[in-house]
């Protein structure tokens, strides 16, 4: 039953097609910000990648997100957002690039075309003490291929996890895929960084006392209700912060 | 009055028919601005330079609506994220108006009016040399009066991305601009200032690092402005002229 009606979703709900699932995470070393350019946005990786199930279950032809809550016991002020990250591609410092997926192709507001998303990087494999710096080649939010974003220093010794959002061409606001990625400069570099495409579906401040708990509501709070599939892999980014916490929380997903 | 806000359950069915869309936006301020004075603007205000161009729509869609904005920035401010239009440029070197657009006709309350900015900003994107510069607008106001006149002294060498309130320095009894007709400026040798009309979408007062979500179309305080193709959609601050960052992901219901 496709959900058109507030009342299809609560059915849904009385139906048990609802499926929670928890998170948690830690950071036990102090990230850093991965590109080094002034100003850079402070973003990373924390917790584990969720997966919906795959195949989806009988009767189930998709999932939407209606609940997103966590809990952090970091120091600072931070917030914490709910994504479907999208594997745009990795590249290893020494053996070069691999390719991964394309953004998905979806219908928005009648229009089927492939969506696009800044690029989120974050270390999967600790960085050396001179890494160098990287460019990536992108088809950009209008399908312009061989786009190219700012050569990017990355910081030196960067520990698994650290993140970052490399500037995209001027006038581009999101990439649709990564064509490739190279390393320059440098001594020795090692390290992995991975590229990840997010699509945004929930984000929740962390401000008050440690393990405070904020929920986001999408059934009534934003109006609007994007579906996930089969084994579409959902994660956590922290933003303002490298210092070490964790986080525990739990999302809900009604069947439709 | 079109489909997606007669009544709750259609915009959960317009999700299901027309799809909905996300827009991730991520944008920084690597240097300071420069601070407003009583005499340009009162309120430090800056923009980022990069934006979001709408896409196009399917067949029987007319546009879409903001329905959900969750935004995060590094600094505590107001930030006015904005339908924006390009009134006029000025290039101080020869003291050169180019025109641009007048504001767009829109449907509000349903009525379609031709709007008048009640936020007009005179942004730096080059900077200027210039010694307190004073800066005269011609516009036309929210009745349709032309030939009216705002006066403003700008600071000295004014940066690149730093943004001054027109509204406080209109004309007696003037609320808004449907145009501007002239530009022009008293001293300098170089740079160049952008007049822009904002139809604000997002209106958040924001703490430093705390994530929060915008009311939905049941409790704004803002005219819902439908967002159509090709319209371009920019983000300011207001009350800082600090190095800043922020991510902002807007969410859209199709109206047909």
């Amino acid at each position: 039953m496709a959900l058109t009606t507030f009342n299809g979703f609560i059915a849904q709900v009385g139906a048990l097609k609802t499926l929670t699932q928890p998170l948690y995470g830690e950071i036990q070393t102090a990230t850093n910000t991965l590109f080094a350019y002034s100003a850079a946005i402070v973003v990373r990786r924390i917790g584990d990648t969720k997966a919906l199930p795959n195949p989806l279950p009988s009767g189930i032809t998709g999932y939407i997100v209606t609940q997103f809550s966590c809990a952090g016991n970091v120091a600072t002020t931070t917030s914490f957002q709910l994504v479907r990250l999208i594997n745009l591609g990795e590249i290893n410092l020494q053996l070069g690039f691999t390719d991964g997926s394309a953004m998905p192709t979806v219908t928005e507001l009648g229009v089927s075309r492939a969506t696009s998303s800044p690029i989120f990087c974050a270390v999967t494999t600790a960085l050396n003490s001179a890494p160098g710096s990287i460019a990536i080649t992108y088809t950009d939010q209008d399908g312009n291929t061989g786009q190219t974003s700012t050569t990017e220093a990355l910081t030196a010794s960067s520990v698994v996890q650290s993140g970052g959002m490399p500037r995209l061409a001027s006038g581009d606001w999101g990439v649709r895929d990564i064509t490739n990625i190279t390393q320059s400069g440098g001594t020795s570099p090692t390290g992995v960084v991975k590229c990840w495409g997010i699509i945004p579906l929930g984000m929740v401040p962390s401000v008050d006392l440690p393990g405070s708990n904020h929920v986001r509501n999408h059934v009534t709070d934003t109006l609007t209700h994007f579906r996930l599939g089969a084994g579409d892999q959902l994660g956590i980014l922290q933003y303002g912060t490298n210092s070490t916490g964790m986080i525990v929380g739990d999302i809900t997903v009604i069947g439709e | 009055m079109g489909t997606a806000l007669n009544a709750l359950d259609n915009m959960v069915s317009q999700n299901q028919a027309k799809g909905p869309a996300i827009r991730s936006f991520m944008s920084y301020l690597s240097a300071n601005t420069t601070a407003a004075t009583t005499t340009s603007g009162y309120t430090s205000g800056q923009r980022f330079p990069d934006t979001i161009t709408v896409q196009s729509v399917g067949a029987g869609v007319s546009g879409g609506y903001v329905t959900g904005c969750e935004l995060w920035s590094s600094r505590t401010v107001c930030c006015v994220i904005a339908l924006e239009t390009t009134l006029g440029t000025l290039t101080v070197s020869g003291n050169s108006f180019a025109g641009g657009s007048a504001m767009p006709t829109k449907t509000v309350a349903g009525t379609s009016l031709t709007t008048a900015t009640l936020i007009p900003v005179i942004v730096v994107t080059t900077a200027l040399t210039a010694t307190t510069p004073i800066l005269t607008i011609t516009y036309t106001d929210q009745d349709g009066n032309t030939g009216q006149t705002a006066t403003m002294t700008l600071p000295t060498n004014p940066v690149i991305n730093s943004a001054f309130l027109v509204a406080p320095h209109l004309a007696a009894g003037d609320t808004g601009v449907r145009a501007v007709t002239g530009l022009s400026i008293s001293t300098g040798s170089a740079g160049t200032l952008r007049a822009f009309g904002l139809l604000p979408i997002v209106l958040g007062f924001v703490a430093a690092n705390v994530a929060i979500l915008m009311p939905s179309p049941l409790a704004t305080s803002l005219p819902m402005f439908l967002c159509e193709a090709n319209e371009v959609i920019a983000v300011y601050n207001f009350g800082t002229a600090l190095t800043s960052q922020i991510r902002a992901d807007l969410t859209f219901v199709a109206e047909n």
